[in-house]
């Protein structure tokens, strides 16, 4: 069954159709929300809320973007606004401190790529959050410039600036683990 | 100023297909500056790095704590949906009643007075200038 015709089917009153629509789409709103917020239990509840609000809003999905860009975009959105939650209350969530890390970093095993994810997912969480949401969609999800540009809601020009200063701050934070990356 | 158009230069080639003088104007930089370069192998080595791989699901039966979040949503929605619809048609009667009680006593005020007017057939008592200037009336005013 094609997403529209889930869709159309969630309209109707079809808890099985929706329910499709989010099996389908959980590994990609995931993908997102907890690259931008970490394995916490927040994630968790940012995933259902972004299912939840494009429950509420079924009726204006008009298939302008695909339903997965559509869905990445409240995620994004959820995440940001769940950012700021966590700074106007002063509280960050400490990702583990790869300086810990680092020093335990066996070159012969295999926890040396997971080590290094380590870092480079720490580095990220280090960025504010609107050149983190840039770095995450780009570099990470792997989705074009414009594409980025649609989800963020931003022209392309300030996209591409925030990605280059984005990558200029990752570059820093990461200058005294690049050995071990 | 040229170098800071350089360094834009050279993050948008790792983004987007540069124009082809653009190109051109960065492989010329390039070959003429070293830490130009240098800074290119950084951005290489950052456009290489082992970026983690996303997490591709949320804790253990997340559509079923979904959908159990969306029902009982709806379930509450229809209950006040169905509350409204219960108290809305009984103030709608008491609304009716009161509104016709409001013409009948107008009609009747308007009917009895001998100068048909708004204050009469609301039933207010009408007092002069001069009354209302006398304290006495005044302050015995209701």
């Amino acid at each position: 069954m094609t997403d529209v015709e889930l869709i159309q089917n969630s309209l109707s009153g079809n808890d099985a159709a929706f329910r499709e629509i989010i099996d389908r789409y959980e590994a990609k709103v995931a993908a997102t929300v907890v690259s931008m917020l970490g394995n916490c239990p927040e994630a968790d509840d940012v995933g259902q809320e972004t299912f939840i609000r494009f429950y509420k809003n079924l009726k204006n999905f008009r298939g302008e973007s695909s339903l997965g860009t559509y869905l990445t975009r409240i995620a994004m959105n959820l995440s940001l606004n769940e950012l700021k939650r966590r700074k106007r209350q002063n509280r960050i969530i400490p990702l583990d401190d790869p300086g810990i890390s680092h020093q335990i970093i066996d070159h012969d095993s295999g926890n040396e790529k997971r080590d290094r994810h380590e870092i480079v997912q720490w580095a990220i969480a280090q960025l504010t959050p609107k050149f983190q949401s840039t770095l995450v969609l780009r570099m990470m999800k792997g989705y074009s410039t414009e594409e980025t540009a649609k989800i963020l809601n931003l022209p392309t020009g300030t996209v591409l600036s925030r990605l280059a200063r984005a990558r200029g701050q990752l570059l820093k934070i990461l200058e005294p683990y690049k050995e071990h990356i | 100023m040229r170098e800071k158009r350089l360094h834009k230069l050279l993050h948008q080639s790792f983004d987007r297909e540069l124009t082809p003088a653009g190109r051109e104007v960065l492989e010329r930089a390039l070959r003429e500056s070293g830490e130009l370069r240098e800074m290119r192998d950084r951005l290489q080595s950052l456009a290489e790095m082992p970026f983690p791989a996303p997490s591709n699901s949320f804790k253990p039966w997340f559509a079923d704590r979904t959908m159990n979040r969306i029902r009982q949503l709806s379930f509450k929605e229809k209950q006040v949906e169905s509350l409204f619809n219960g108290i809305f048609p009984g103030f709608r009667r008491i609304a009716l009643v009161a509104g016709f009680a409001l013409v009948l006593i107008l009609g009747f005020n308007l009917s009895t007075s001998s100068q048909p007017n708004i204050a009469d057939a609301l039933g207010f008592t009408r007092y002069s200038m001069a009354e209302m200037a006398d304290p006495i009336t005044y302050f015995t005013l209701e």
